[in-house]
């Protein structure tokens, strides 16, 4: 069973100080909020860095009370760097670090494959236009958009080994073990309020690998679909401080995995996500905390299927970000 | 990335009043006091201001620009067509003393807490140029917004040359900043006339002063 690297980039937004002076970069008192999982349109500032810090943690669901290799819990850690090299062109590179614990206390614990990301902003104004680098509250009005690509390259460990020297199942391992590939675009619009309106979808392919046991996997394709409303729920303009509030649906659609090429049983399916979240702006540093619960599932072989996406109690999701 | 946070103070003072031109069948009137009277931008309608403040009037007819000799006395009218109307004021200094804001510099006051010396200027749009009138500091309308929703796209100039970092408000309210080259977009929010602000502040020469104040407004109608 896979755990993608879910790529939602929580950049700080642009914004306004008190009484509105348009500062490109600062999280701040105007402008559009950013949800928790769906990937906002904002930009980051030209020549400007974010630090970026994001937690997934999965508590899933157990059916039995023996310990028959039931997954008890995933912690999906990403670090991250993002640089604006102009308006409408940032780049990342992230490093996964993640933890996947089974009831037997068997886990698997380290970094997983790089991610390299691209991200391309445009806007409509009249026509298509990049992003520009400055923009009036009006401008930010507009709405925005990203297209974005993400490689990841098999910088993990895809043959961790259990005690009794044989490989762990594909899905316990560190990398995909081959490079993989994503392809998204959001659309961003503020209307002018305290609300945000924030959608994504993206796509992402892995390629087949072969284990040194000779078992070839090839892990099935993602599409996902998110819609964010944020809301404006406080400001304080002399601490510099904003709190959003955050109602998401995160839809995915998982193909079936692929073992020595036969589509394998128990994998795959759909699953409708709602999370509910907060996201508070201080300075120039951002952070959001969300709750992501799974309110519809419509997955290949659903009894079969515990521990995948769909079969969680509950996810918690905490971001930290800041631009220097 | 620009951090430019302003002090409830300072945004204050770049918006407390507003100078706008009354166009009428009697011709034009210079007019000082609150615009449009909202909760957060509230105060008498009109301000008595002294006249002898006004330097430059310049009218533009067709591809004609004439510098006015006017009558100054309170309101300034004009009985006079102009395609574009521009005036000039020198507001003098202005210094803040623990006991109230004086119109004089501050090295003629007591107990000096801040000083600015203020240049304001007015342009009024019959008919769009898309030029600058002036050499002073001056906000140029580039496109001709006709209805609410349109963005008035605009030019700041300072000396005839784009300026960067000019603040931009729209009905006293701050919207955005001058870039690089001079270029801010405001959304047309209200039906008839329009009053768009830009606010410069430089450094003064510390004795008088210790900044110079400079603030442009634009009037035009917009019908629907």
């Amino acid at each position: 069973m896979k755990k993608t690297v879910c790529a939602s980039l929580l950049v700080a937004t642009l914004s306004y100080a008190h009484h509105g002076v348009a500062s490109l970069g600062v999280v701040g008192l105007e402008g559009p909020g950013a949800p928790v999982e769906t990937t906002s349109s904002a930009m980051l500032p030209e020549d400007k860095f974010l630090a970026y810090m994001k937690l997934d943690y999965a508590s899933y669901k157990k059916y039995t009370d023996v310990i028959d290799d039931e997954m008890e819990e995933s912690y999906y850690w990403m670090y991250g760097i993002g640089y604006g090299f102009k308006s409408y062109l940032s780049g990342y590179i992230f490093l996964p670090y993640y933890t996947k614990k089974q009831e037997d206390s068997v886990q698997t614990s380290g970094f997983h494959d790089i991610n390299l990301m691209g991200v391309l902003g445009f806007k409509y104004d009249e026509g298509f236009i990049l992003t520009p680098q400055n923009e009036s509250l009006d401008d930010l009005e507009d709405w925005h958009f990203t297209i974005f690509a993400n490689v990841s390259l098999p910088t993990g460990d895809s043959e961790l080994k259990t005690a009794n020297g044989s490989l762990y199942d594909a899905g316990m391992q560190l990398s995909f073990g081959e490079p993989s590939y994503m392809i998204g675009l959001s659309a961003t619009k503020w209307f002018g309020n305290g609300f945000t309106l924030v959608m994504d979808t993206s796509y992402n392919t892995f390629q087949e690998h072969t284990y040194s046991d000779g078992t070839r996997v090839k892990f099935a394709d993602e599409i996902r679909a998110n819609a964010a409303l944020a809301y404006k729920f406080y400001v304080n303009p002399k601490k510099k401080l904003r709190f959003d509030t955050n109602l998401e649906a995160n839809f995915l659609h998982l193909g079936r995995d692929k073992e020595n090429g036969v589509e394998q049983e128990a994998t795959g399916g759909d699953i409708l996500y709602t999370t509910i979240g907060f996201r508070l702006f201080y300075n120039n540093i951002s952070a959001a905390l969300g709750v992501k619960l799974p309110v519809w599932t419509k997955l290949n072989e659903e009894d079969k299927q515990q521990g995948s996406e769909g079969k969680e109690d509950y996810r918690v999701i905490f971001s930290f970000s800041t631009l220097f | 990335m620009r951090l430019a946070l302003l002090s409830i103070f300072f945004a204050v003072t770049l918006f407390a009043h507003d100078i706008w031109i009354e166009k009428s069948d009697q011709g034009y009137k210079l007019l000082y006091g609150h615009l449009h009277i909202s909760k957060e931008h509230s105060g008498a309608k009109i301000i008595k201001y002294d006249p002898n403040k006004i330097k430059k009037v310049i009218c533009k007819k067709g591809d004609k620009s004439e510098n006015l000799n006017v009558i100054k006395e309170y309101p300034l009218s004009l009985k006079k067509e102009c395609d574009e109307l521009y005036i000039f004021m020198d507001n003098g200094y202005y210094t803040k003393t623990s006991y109230g804001v004086k119109n004089l510099p501050k090295d003629s006051v007591k107990m000096a807490l801040k000083s600015w010396r203020s240049f304001e200027s007015i342009k009024y749009l019959e008919k769009n140029s898309k030029k600058p009138l002036s050499s002073a500091f001056e906000i140029v309308l580039l496109n001709n917004p006709k209805e609410v929703g349109d963005k008035a796209r605009l030019l700041i100039l300072f000396d005839k040359k784009p300026i960067e970092g000019a603040i931009v408000a729209y009905d006293s309210k701050p919207r955005g900043k001058s870039s690089k080259d001079g270029r801010v977009n405001i959304r047309i929010k209200r039906e008839g006339l329009q009053n768009i602000s830009a606010t410069l502040r430089k450094s003064g020469d510390g004795k008088k002063s210790d900044e110079i104040v400079y603030t442009t407004t634009l009037n035009f109608k917009v019908e629907k």
